[in-house]
């Protein structure tokens, strides 16, 4: 089965070298290239992408919103971010809109299409620090609302084992699971993260909207 | 026939005093001049900022923002940043379609809607208010005022209307059929001229109609008398008096009653005149529709500018001109600007294209000669080029190196074949060349009449019978020699790549490396000068060699680049270089102060893309990539074309920017905005952030700023190009912030912006004083005097200490910068000029260093970049920061990494001293394990202990450890460590007022613990 990846970026030069890697590598098919995510918005949904690739800082709208917008209208597809530094507030930022992964441009070529592969096969790549914030996330939160579901104890203890920086392996082999599961239990904590982010905003605007 | 009045004696005395009442504004303009060399056309798009393409007025108010009318709102324009003015903060507009703009006598902003709607801006954007319409709406086009200060505005039916009460001229009753063809124009003395043309019937325009409203009084045309000129196409207003008319017999200035100025036939009769405009240095500036923009100087030709050159639009609907001499069309199509150049480009036209130019060299009879890479040989001379082509006998196109000589004697350089020489339009080898030195990179004529030449193995010299060759000097390797030059003793100095700078006297010589003092032993320009040698080095700056020792100026002394291209000397002893940042001049004086003295250079006339350079990187490597003729030109050669300066024409710009403070922040929260004089932060620990702009248009990417806070400290603290200040906890008290900024040439505006910051002090800051005052009532009077002084005293210490603390920061910085990056780019650049690989895996292994080395260069970029932003003050991003580096560091080195970090992190704001400082011990402890230890685990802890005021940080690894220096209680002192990492640990600990220890015990692992008071670093920061 191949699967079938977009590529949005601003930067025509790694738009072009990522967009070629995918194009010629073997079990992957371009289906659209975008210089931003207005215009992915607009032609998207007609391709029917398993993976996006999308740039975070774009000037015309950022990969954070594009995502947040995409993901509604494709909630199957999944989306990775790309970004020159490991900035994990706004890695965590694009994660909670709706993101199931980030990777530094700086990545390998291999090594970026094996992430495609995995993200694309159910896999969910989360490091500790990202862990840390969406811990600290679920527990500073103060809004009460209906849409928002707390973390499980499973799925609590995956993320406090993951920013203590032990690896897929290791937590699947301490809580008798397998890595699949682990997995699962991310892609799990991606989604209530995302459900959040959305209520968050919802109150946010309901807040400002009675102040004004 | 009409009998034309031309300059009448008495017009003609009035037309004499204006021109000497002129003198003094043109010539502060003069250096700005369009009709020179052609300028520099430049666009902005939507993509720019603008709210729309299509744009329809625009105005330069008298606080220096150019406005711009669009179909999609109106803008403001300070050089580099548009920003939007729609109905939620102009109150009074009804909609995004904007037709008119234009600012009155006492700086009221007029602004015309399509809908007829007119608007009333006052203090540059701070309020505003719809005029009460007392008219039928119509789209409003023009906007004038009177003698009397009453304003009018044209709509596009045709009418004059009067705002005060509606009042309406129909100048010509008949009806037209096109709209747009009606304009106004004011003159100095507050006429407005009206140009309309009645309606001839089927669709084509009938007579022209000129008319003149004068203190109420509307005057045609035909009633001035003897007024014959033509078919009337256009009408513009002059700076200077009367009216400007264009028509069929010519462009004429009407004044009092008579012509006073004529600028010869309209160049295009036949098209539409859609605007018009006379700069201050007397340039008509028109806007003709199909055709493009015309320039028209007095006493010059009319020089078109048309698509081809970068104009976006022919349909040009405004133009105005900024107060530093740039001219800006309003286009159908997108915002244009017309820059004075200072560089101009030269090339053949042929297939020369923009190859690079390598060599330039020239003859006695004045003749240039242009070596190319990839071209050939040319010949240029008077604005022509010869092409020595391969039919002559040059076999190789690559010329690296030409030197020409009297009786029309050429010696070439090439890449691959070695050294010809050329006669009179033939070429050939020349004779007794040694073979094995295929690239000829240098070439120099001793005053002894003997040729030098630099090749890829070495020297060959060339007396005039047969050659000698040097590749071997004083013992050591010459290698591709780069660059030649002789001085006064007659030695013969060559710069190498990678091998340093040599000399050879009589036979004799030695040769000077890195161990010497250079700074680079890449060397790519050479100029004796007495009393010594300038050396260019590509990476290690400028070196000037003089008494057996070196000294250097880099970008950390002013300079504006490591990579020295060329340097040359004009007739005034200014020192001109090229370079990988554009070409620059610095006088000698100053040159030679900052080089003996290492002291700072003012900034130094700078010239790059934005004076018309085609990229700011010259080449070098070559002897001589750039020739200053002794009449001031001066040909460059950049990587992507051949450039000429003009250096005797080239002035410093003295009109400096205008700043403007735009808004403060105190954290994310606005609370000021441009039309506040003072920012009031609350009470409680905030950061406070300063944004400003700089309203510069000639070249805003090369303005400069500084601020100073009255308050807190006297000095001036450079911000570079950034357009926004922030400190992070100003203590409570008055603060005054002053901003100033320079031009591109370094021209300061020393008046400034300033904005007064109150910082208010918290309830229990308030209630110390009180306590005070019961105190010193309570007689313990001499108590708090003692005290009062001994707190004097530790407020000075404090601020020496910030400001200290501010200096290191800012030195640790730049190092970085300098070493990583400086280090990491140099080492790209150099494997990215290898162009020769024996075999694919060769290649493969280039590549992957290259690789290497841009991961390097994103790695440190990071780092600083984290280490400089003033978001990451918090304790909580060093805590995140550390876990990720941590384990990126280490797992890629194949161990384990175990984090324990508390989730919820206590508050504390951090200094970016303090956590820069804390992570590099961490980073040198992780280095140490992956490095030393043989460790498979380690573990990295931290905690907040003694109720959160000690921070202590733990590392233990599985690895080796060692036993040597363990002393009693397990700690270490900084004497006794082993290697330099472990007391640069202590160092930084002891810098916070924390202290590092280390436990090891022999194949069982090591442990090292920073512990930091918190506390202090509070306290700290209370002065900050």
């Amino acid at each position: 089965m191949t699967i079938r990846v977009a590529v949005i970026e601003d930067d025509t030069e790694t738009r072009t070298i990522i967009s070629d890697w995918i194009r010629k590598a073997e079990g992957f098919c371009l289906v659209g290239v975008f210089s931003s995510p207005p215009v992915a918005i607009e032609q998207l949904p007609g391709l029917k992408p398993d993976v996006v690739l999308s740039d975070i800082n774009m000037p015309e709208m950022s990969g954070t919103e594009g995502v947040r917008q995409l993901k509604v209208i494709l909630p199957q597809t999944q989306f990775i971010m790309l970004t020159v530094y490991g900035d994990v507030d706004h890695i965590f930022d694009a994660l909670a809109a709706g993101a199931s992964g980030y990777l530094l441009k700086s990545t390998p070529r291999q090594e970026l299409l094996d992430a495609v592969r995995d993200v694309s096969g159910g896999g969910s790549p989360m490091t500790s620090d990202v862990a840390r914030k969406v811990v600290q996330s679920f527990r500073r939160s103060t809004l009460k609302c209906s849409a928002m579901e707390p973390l499980s104890d499973r799925e609590r203890s995956v993320l406090e084992l993951l920013a203590a920086g032990h690896l897929y392996k290791e937590i699947a082999d301490e809580l008798g699971i397998a890595v699949t599961t682990v997995n699962t239990y991310i892609r799990r904590i991606y989604e209530k993260l995302h459900v959040r982010s959305r209520a968050q905003a919802v109150a946010k605007y309901f807040q400002s909207s009675n102040d004004s | 026939m009409p009998t034309r009045k031309f300059f009448r004696l008495g017009h003609l005395l009035v037309f004499f005093v204006s021109l000497l009442s002129a003198v003094p504004v043109r010539g502060a303009v003069l250096e700005n001049r369009l009709s020179g060399l052609p300028p520099i056309v430049s666009s902005w798009l939507r993509e720019d900022g603008l709210p729309q393409n299509a744009l329809s007025a625009i105005h330069q108010a008298h606080d220096g923002y150019l406005w711009l009318g669009t179909y999609n709102g109106l803008a403001r324009f300070d050089g580099s940043r548009f920003e939007v003015f729609g109905p939620d903060r102009l109150p009074g507009l009804m909609g995004n379609r904007i037709t008119a703009v234009w600012e009155d006598g006492e700086g009221v902003l007029w602004v015309g809607e399509e809908t007829g709607n007119l608007v009333r801006v006052s203090g540059g954007g701070k309020t505003s208010e719809a005029v009460a319409p007392r008219w039928e709406p119509r789209p409003i086009t023009q906007i004038r005022e009177d003698e009397t200060g009453e304003t009018w505005f044209l709509d596009r039916s045709g009418r004059l209307i009067r705002v005060s009460d509606g009042f309406t001229h129909v100048v010509l009753e008949e009806s037209v059929t096109e709209p747009g063809v009606w304009k106004i124009a004011g003159d100095t003395e507050g006429s407005i001229w009206f140009l309309g043309y009645s309606d001839a019937g089927e669709g084509s325009l009938g007579q022209a109609r000129l008319a003149r409203l004068r203190k109420g009084e509307i005057t045609r045309w035909e009633d001035f008398g003897d007024t014959s000129i033509g078919l009337i196409t256009g009408i513009g207003e002059s700076r200077r008096g009367g009216v400007w008319i264009m028509a069929e017999e010519g462009i004429r200035r009407w004044e009092n009653g008579d012509w006073v100025e004529d600028r010869g036939a309209d160049p295009f009769p036949n098209e539409y005149l859609s605007a018009f405009y006379e700069t201050r240095d007397g340039t008509l500036v028109l806007g003709v529709l199909n055709v493009g923009t015309v320039l028209v100087a007095p006493g010059a030709e009319a020089r078109l500018i048309s698509t081809d050159d970068g104009l976006l639009s022919d349909w040009v609907t405004a133009i105005a001109e900024d107060r530093e001499g740039n001219v800006w069309l309003a286009t159908a199509a997108g915002l244009n600007s017309l820059r004075p150049r200072r560089a101009e480009m030269v090339e053949p036209g042929d297939k020369f294209g923009r190859k690079s130019v390598l060599g330039l060299a020239q003859d006695p009879d004045g003749s240039l000669w242009i070596g190319t890479e990839g071209a050939g040989l040319y010949q240029y001379r008077d604005g022509d080029f010869r092409h020595a082509a391969e039919g002559e006998g040059l076999t190789k196109t690559f010329v690296w190196a030409v030197e020409a000589e009297r009786e029309g004697r050429v010696w070439v350089g090439t890449w691959g074949q070695g050294l010809f020489v050329g006669q009179d339009g033939r070429y050939r080898a020349a004779t007794g060349w040694n073979p094995a030195a295929t690239i000829v990179t240098a070439l120099l004529r001793g005053r002894d009449g003997s040729l030098w030449a630099g090749t890829n193995l070495g020297l060959e010299h060339w007396d005039g019978a047969r050659w000698t060759s040097w590749q071997q000097v004083g013992g050591q390797v010459v290698g591709h020699v780069r660059c030649l030059a002789e001085d006064r003793q007659g030695r013969i100095w060559f710069g190498t790549s990678g091998h340093g700078l040599g000399y050879l006297d009589q036979g004799q010589g030695r040769m000077y490396g890195l161990q010497d003092g250079l700074s680079s032993d890449f060397i790519w320009a050479l100029l004796p000068r007495e009393p010594g040698l300038w050396i260019g080095t590509a990476g290690g700056g400028l070196g000037f060699f003089s008494g057996g020792k070196f000294s250097w100026l880099n970008t950390n002394l002013g300079m504006p680049s490591d990579v020295i291209c060329s340097i040359s000397v004009d007739q005034k002893s200014r020192f001109w270089f090229t370079s990988f940042s554009g070409v620059f001049s610095i006088s000698e004086p100053e040159l030679q102060a900052s080089i003996r003295l290492s002291q700072p250079l003012a900034r130094p006339l700078l010239l790059d893309a934005s004076d018309g350079l085609p990229t700011s990187e010259c080449v070098g490597g070559m002897q001589a990539p750039a020739l200053l003729e002794k009449s001031g030109i001066f040909w460059v050669s950049t990587t992507r074309g051949l450039v000429r300066i003009d250096t005797t024409r080239i002035q410093r710009q003295s009109l400096a920017p205008l700043i403007r403070i735009q808004s403060g922040m105190v954290g994310d929260v606005q609370v000021s905005d441009e039309w506040d004089d003072v920012l009031v932060v609350p009470p409680g620990r905030h950061r406070v952030e300063v944004n400003y702009s700089a309203i510069h248009f000639s070249a805003p990417g090369k303005v400069f700023f500084r601020y100073r806070l009255e308050g807190l400290e006297n000095r001036w603290v450079d911000l570079g190009n950034q357009r926004s200040v922030s400190f992070s906890y100003l203590p409570p008290g008055r603060y005054r912030l002053h901003l100033v900024a320079s031009n591109r040439d370094g021209f300061w505006n020393e008046d400034g912006a300033s904005l007064s910051i109150v910082v208010k002090p918290r309830w229990w800051e308030i209630l110390a004083v009180r306590v005070a005052g019961i105190l010193a009532v309570g007689a313990l009077f001499g108590f708090l005097v003692r005290y009062t002084v001994v707190r004097r005293g530790k407020r000075r210490v404090d601020e020496l200490q910030r400001e200290h603390a501010v200096e290191r920061e800012r030195t640790r910085i730049s190092r970085d910068l300098h070493d990583d990056l400086g280090a990491s780019l140099t080492r790209l650049n150099l494997l990215s000029q290898t162009h020769e690989f024996n075999d694919e895996r060769a290649f493969e292994a280039h590549v992957n260093r290259m690789r290497l080395a841009t991961l390097d260069i994103t790695r440190s970029m990071d780092e600083v970049v984290w280490a400089v932003t003033p978001r990451h003050d918090t304790l909580e991003s060093l805590v995140a920061y550390l876990a990720r580096f941590a384990q990126e560091f280490v797992t890629g080195a194949g161990v384990r990494c175990r984090l324990d970090l508390p989730m919820d992190i206590p508050d504390y704001p951090l200094t970016a001293e303090f956590r820069h400082n804390l992570f590099l011990a961490c980073k040198e402890s992780l280095h140490n394990v992956v490095r030393h230890a043989s460790a498979t685990q380690v573990f990295l802890s931290l905690r907040c202990d003694w109720g959160g005021q000690l921070l202590v940080i733990t590392l233990t690894d599985d690895g080796g450890g060692f036993e040597r220096e363990q002393v009693a209680g397990g700690a270490f002192q900084p004497g006794e460590m082993h290697g330099n990492g472990l007391s640069n640990m202590h160092r930084r600990l002891a810098a916070l007022g924390g202290e590092a220890t280390i436990s090891s015990v022999l194949e069982q692992g090591t442990t090292v613990r920073f512990e930091v008071p918190l506390c202090f670093q509070r306290k700290g920061k209370k002065r900050l």
